[in-house]
């Protein structure tokens, strides 16, 4: 099992888990608070500044799977797997001006999840529960996509089971995520994102000083990647590949850069890390900040083209980062690597369950199982449900094909960016009426999902006519919101609306008043 | 002018046709690749400079 183990490389490894691992549970005590209250365990007391915003965010929104498979499509079929370059530029500007009137709104009335806010805005508990479950849905293959991009590394470091012993590393260090999740809530992933951002950093700036040292600098890396695409191509025409876009690729590369920036800001996990900003100008701030890891990102993209300029040759191309690591650092080095990227799974993965969790007591247990559940309890429920997600992706990863966890994330985005009208629209009027928003949601999530079936594949992308071919997430909420908009005109809902115009500024657009 | 400068980098970067190319490429790296790295850090600025005009304004 441990016959072809890269040592130094699994010392270096070892050691990084076991200092996140005391961090976790130290991390408890971190500011401290009464974390049987769940604005406590759950958002940390809404007590972090600009900086620990941006390292919790930074490490939450970067995942490792990002890590893994971005650089994984990138080597697969070159340009196209830089959509995420886009992606990251579109959603800054856009948060910019929309979340710090959620964090407002959310500050003034305790709202800790989306469907806190829906519920306070529309008074409508059925969008509610829509809001809820489909964040809870599309959460469960994201946690279990981390799981893939740690056990990748561990591969890479030459650990060999059969069976479920294979799973056995990955199984450890999930326990040990759940035991200190469960005792520090959000406060263990904040900490532990310290560490493992500034691992990243360090990781990508020798990458890409060493590895075009090596190849013999950009022009030549560029030259050999462009001749790898064409022999692709070459040997099979079906597929398209190569350093730029193909006519073909373009629409469903602008529409993917859209869509997923609609979506990324309504899934449980990135509202848990912006509503526990201590501040509206926190969150401004970081619009600022956060670009640095997406220059980070597009670097780490780019590490796709070195391994097939460095001739990695690999079935599964989510091999490609690991392997391109080991053969061009030493040991200890692709150790360190390998350990960043794997508490890089870590840190997305608490704050994942944490939003998953926040979500399901707030807005499914609390309303339709016990409403008079005191606010002790309402924590405990929150904890015990953070386990039962973390076991529920364990097992995706023990029970399905891989694959299967992919498609799933991949339709959980499609899924995600249907709450986008109700929660974005809800931020600026209510004019739109919560029934006519269900309805927009459920046909968005029926045609989404319906697009994305394919007999042997799921697709991302579907030809709209006219040689256009778009995401289907964004094909899918233009739909929901031209229903909701039409809806809206003739249904008019008389249910209470708990904020007012002025809930939504933030202090420093109170104080200039 | 605030909203023109949050809008701007967003624009450029969904324009894809105008960067799709290989040249001018800069230290060996094709258009594709360099535009939409340095796109990164111009945005931010962007951010930036639309806060301080956001300011200004109040």
């Amino acid at each position: 099992m441990i016959d072809n183990l890269n040592r130094p490389a699994t010392i270096v490894f070892v050691f990084f888990f076991a200092l996140v691992t005391v961090i976790g549970f130290m991390a408890s005590r971190w500011k401290a608070g009464d974390l049987d209250l769940l604005h406590e365990w759950g958002l940390g007391g809404r007590r972090f500044g600009a900086w620990i915003t941006w390292f919790l965010l930074g490490g939450d929104l970067y995942t490792a799977y990002t890590v893994i498979a971005i650089p994984a499509i990138v080597y697969g079929v070159g340009a196209y797997g830089f959509f995420a370059v886009p992606y990251t530029i579109v959603i800054y500007p856009f948060l910019y001006l929309t979340m710090p009137r959620l964090w407002a709104v959310s500050r003034k009335h305790g709202y800790i999840t989306a469907g806190d806010f829906v519920l306070g805005r529309y008074g409508d508990k059925w969008l509610e529960l829509a809001v809820a479950l489909t964040g809870i849905l599309a959460t469960m293959p994201y946690i279990a996509l981390q799981l893939v991009g740690m056990e990748r590394v561990i591969l890479a470091l030459g650990f060999h089971g059969e069976g479920y012993l294979s799973h056995l590393p990955l199984t450890i260090a999930f326990v040990i995520l759940a035991l200190y999740t469960y005792k520090s809530g959000l406060r263990a992933p904040a900490m532990i994102a310290f560490v493992k951002d500034i691992m990243i950093y360090i990781f990508i700036i020798a990458a890409v000083i060493v590895i075009p040292i090596e190849l013999g600098g950009f022009g030549a890396i560029f030259d050999a990647a462009g001749k790898a695409y064409e022999a692709k191509v070459a040997a099979d025409p079906k597929v398209v590949a190569g350093l730029t876009l193909a006519p073909q690729q373009i629409g469903p590369y602008i529409t993917l850069a859209i869509g997923s920036a609609m979506a990324l800001f309504m899934y449980p996990h990135a509202l848990t890390g912006t509503l526990s900003a201590s501040s509206g100008q926190a969150i401004r701030r970081n619009t600022m900040t956060l670009p640095a890891y997406s220059f980070v990102l597009g670097l780490i993209a780019l590490l796709g083209i070195m391994a097939l300029a460095a001739g990695v040759k690999v079935d599964n191309p989510q091999d490609a980062v690991p392997q391109l690591l080991l053969k061009v650092f030493p040991g200890w080095f692709a150790g360190f690597s390998f350990a960043a990227i794997a508490i890089g799974a870590l840190v997305p993965a608490a704050v994942m369950s944490i939003g998953a969790a926040n979500t399901f007591t707030r807005n499914v247990w609390k309303p339709f199982v016990n409403p008079e559940v005191t606010p002790s309890e309402e924590s405990f429920i929150a904890k015990l449900a953070s386990l039962i997600v973390k076991v529920g992706a364990l097992a995706v990863i023990f029970l399905m094909p891989t694959k299967f966890a992919v498609d799933l994330q991949l339709l959980g985005g499609v899924w995600m960016i249907q709450i986008f009208p109700a929660m974005i629209l809800g931020l600026y009027t209510r004019w739109y009426s919560g029934p006519a928003l269900l309805v927009g949601w459920a046909a968005g999530m029926i045609l989404g999902t319906s697009l994305s079936w394919g007999a042997a594949t799921w697709v991302s992308v579907h030809a709209l006519g006219l040689g256009f071919a778009a995401y289907n997430g964004l094909t899918a909420v233009i739909v929901n919101f031209v229903i909701a908009t039409i809806l809206s005109a003739v249904w008019k809902s008389r249910a209470a609306d708990q904020t007012s115009a002025a809930d939504f500024e933030d202090e420093a657009a109170v104080a200039k008043a | 002018m605030k909203y023109l400068l949050l809008a701007a980098p967003c624009v450029l970067a969904v324009l894809t046709p105008l960067y799709n190319g290989l040249s001018p490429d800069l230290f060996g790296i094709p258009l594709f690749y360099w535009f939409q790295m340095l796109l990164i850090p111009v945005s931010a600025l962007a951010i930036y400079a639309a806060d301080r005009v956001g300011k200004g304004a109040r």
